[in-house]
């Protein structure tokens, strides 16, 4: 049995879901400052430790996992990973904010130098939907990705953060993705803003590469939306909410219902990082994936400023 | 409303004849000649001649006298791109309103100088376009009530799910580039010729015109600033003619409205349709995603061949509405659905984007 810490009460229904499926692995602690949060996700996960920090835990109970979730408050993600690694933890670090970036090089080079595995969750890569997308790309069933559109609408309090959404935060897993897509990362970045919940994102791959994302989080209370379309040389996916909705009927016109991906996601996510860190290896979104996605999402806010485009110079976008 | 029925030219029908077809089939509006200048190659005379047959009216090889003899009020423009705007000016000079197929010119200073002359005459000019499909004009109609608040975002993606001859990549070492004009003269007989001429156009200019309409409608605001990627991504003659096969622009519209358009010719395996052709309306109160085919019926079947589209639109009013709008244009002096100046600046916008996509920065639309 794997057994790792949770910090953040508010990830804790997503897990007791996604630990369905991985009886190999546990949550054995919940560390959350709110007592009576973390009490209700100790016991939805049956965990045995609680901690109002992860250094009280870790210094209490440091042989109580093998690995750190990291889901809090995004302010204190950063602070709370490094603390894991020094504890030669492995970490599954929830995407942090775009201006951590410098940070999260940092961190991963903390966890090279203490030989942990550094994985970053909360992007789209381990989406049923994006699987898919991914997998027939790889196949080569699509030819060379020519294209990614994506669409992402949020309702206005819905961002990654829970607090009020920072475009470059709510982007950033759709630059991970096309990172991931392209399986490099864009030359040129072009970015409009629209107050601060709306963005249009531009970029530019090698060999003719493209890809428009947009991204709002001015949607009335409710579901959001979610459209991504890859086109290939010789072949096309698109994974639409718009396709995927039913209708209700109850008096007036139709509302459309999502079925949803589940948390299909975060168990695949946990069960790389267990992979990962149980092999040696590193996991499928490193640091340095992250770290990326995180500096196009810095390029396009300067891009979206000064209206000019953003353009990679070896690691960087001047 | 009159009871007239405006007598019309089809001035060369040498591309898309849905075009005068769609004219001939409004009661208010009639084919009586198909004329085109007389130094045209024998190709465009042998459709043209075609088409005079299929309707049983006279094909007259010289402009000029075919709208002076035949009582003509309206010109039907669909020849080769490159020569849509003369045969315009001409028309209009000569008192005709004027119908013409996209795009609007391969070239600006065609495009101004056809503004000129319809603004010079007097007359009405209406570029073609699909900007009254059902589901365009209900997303209008959901715009004006306020459904989604003021817009701030319109993004378009316009993929034909067509082929357009050999894959890019399939030219062999020693063999020529493809001759566009005879690719074009090739693909005439599934109707993708829609960039036929001795100009190489990419799917930008040939088909640009129909998203970039409906964002027209849609804004009623010119763009004012684009940044785009372009690319021959599909086909070898889109490749050996550096034209475009799939490009991306952001827009920058004067009202302050964002958006952007994907569009790209994908190839006939990467849709079951003929194409995925959706908008996606970003509002102030909320949003709006609308399919473009809708409504319609799917009809799958055994044996089915695959040059039929399996999904049927029906309920598609757009030529009718189109004709129908032209014709009151025509007797109030009211503007058209999509006039002279807004195919202008659509064409301007296109050019834009394609200096955008070759420098790798924003363009300022002329």
């Amino acid at each position: 049995m794997t057994c790792y810490a949770l910090v953040g009460a508010g990830a804790a229904d997503r897990y007791a879901d996604a630990l369905l499926r991985l009886p190999d692995v546990c949550v054995a602690a919940v560390v959350d400052p709110d007592a009576g949060g973390r009490g209700a996700a100790a016991r939805r996960l049956g965990a045995g430790l609680q901690a109002a920090s992860l250094p009280e835990l870790l210094a209490g109970h440091s042989d109580c996992c093998s690995g750190v979730l990291v889901h809090g408050a995004a302010a204190a993600r950063l602070d709370d990973a490094a603390e894991a690694v020094r504890h030669g933890k492995h970490v599954l670090l929830e995407l942090p904010p775009a201006a951590d970036a410098a940070r999260l090089q940092a961190l991963g080079e903390q966890c090279a130098a203490a030989d942990v595995c550094l994985m970053v969750g909360g992007t789209l890569r381990f989406l049923p939907s994006q699987q898919v997308l991914k997998q027939r790309l790889d196949s080569g069933k699509l030819g060379e990705l020519g294209l990614l559109r994506a669409h992402r609408w949020h309702a206005a309090a819905g961002g990654v953060t829970g607090s009020v959404p920072d475009w470059q935060d709510l982007a950033a897993p759709y630059l991970d993705l096309a990172n991931w897509l392209f399986d490099d990362r864009p030359e040129r970045v072009y970015a409009r803003a629209a107050g601060s919940d709306y963005v249009q994102i531009h970029l530019g791959f090698r060999a003719g590469g493209m890809a428009l994302i947009d991204v709002s989080a001015g949607l009335p209370p409710g579901d959001g939306y979610q459209s991504v379309s890859v086109i290939g040389s010789t072949g096309a996916g698109y994974a639409d909410d718009h396709h995927n909705r039913a209708l209700l009927f109850a008096g007036g016109n139709p509302a459309a219902r999502d079925p949803g991906e589940g948390n299909h996601d975060l168990a695949g996510e946990l069960a790389e990082f267990a992979a990962a860190a149980a092999a040696g290896r590193a996991a499928q979104v490193t640091g340095a994936d992250a770290h990326a996605a995180l500096q196009v999402a810095a390029a396009a806010a300067a891009s979206a400023a000064s209206g000019d485009v953003a353009v990679r110079r070896e690691d960087r976008y001047e | 409303m009159s009871n007239t029925v405006y007598r019309c030219a089809a001035l060369s029908a040498v591309k898309h004849d849905y075009v005068p077809r769609a004219v001939h089939a409004h009661p208010a509006f009639e084919v009586v000649v198909v004329a085109d200048d007389p130094q045209v190659p024998d190709w465009a005379h042998e459709r043209n001649e075609d088409f005079a047959a299929e309707l049983g009216v006279p094909y007259v090889r010289d402009v000029a006298a075919a709208l002076a003899d035949h009582g003509v009020q309206v010109a039907v423009v669909s020849s080769e791109a490159e020569r849509h705007c003369d045969l315009s000016v001409r028309a209009a000079e000569a008192g005709m309103h004027v119908v013409q197929d996209k795009p609007m010119s391969t070239s600006l200073a065609e495009c101004d100088r056809l503004v000129g002359a319809v603004q010079q005459a007097g007359v009405r000019f209406l570029l073609w376009n699909r900007n009254l499909l059902p589901a365009l004009v209900q997303a209008q109609q959901e715009l004006q009530r306020g459904a989604i608040g003021a817009l701030r975002a319109i993004h378009v993606d316009f993929y034909f799910a067509k082929d357009a001859g050999p894959p890019k990549g399939s030219r062999k070492p020693g063999f020529p580039p493809i001759d566009w004009l005879a690719r074009q003269l090739e693909a005439h007989a599934d109707g993708s010729d829609g960039g036929v001429g001795t100009a190489a156009m990419g799917e930008l200019q040939i088909e640009g015109i129909y998203p970039l309409g409906y964002i027209h409608a849609l804004t009623g605001s010119p763009v004012r600033r684009v940044f785009a990627r372009t690319a021959a991504h599909f086909h070898q003659a889109n490749a050996d003619n550096d034209v475009d096969d799939l490009a991306t622009v952001t827009l920058e519209m004067e009202s302050g409205v964002l958006g952007s358009l994907c569009i790209g010719r994908i190839g006939a395996a990467s849709h079951p349709d003929i194409g995925e052709i959706k908008l996606h309306l970003v509002g102030s109160e909320g949003a709006l995603v609308v399919t473009e085919a809708r409504p319609e019926v799917g009809i799958y079947y055994r044996g089915q061949p695959a040059t039929e589209y399996p999904n049927v639109r029906v309920a598609d009013s757009n030529n009718f509405l189109l004709m129908e709008q032209f014709k009151t244009a025509i007797e109030t002096g009211a503007d058209t659905l999509l006039d002279a100046r807004a195919g202008r600046d659509i064409a301007a916008t296109v050019a834009a984007a394609i200096e955008s996509g070759r420098t790798g920065q924003p363009v300022e639309v002329a």
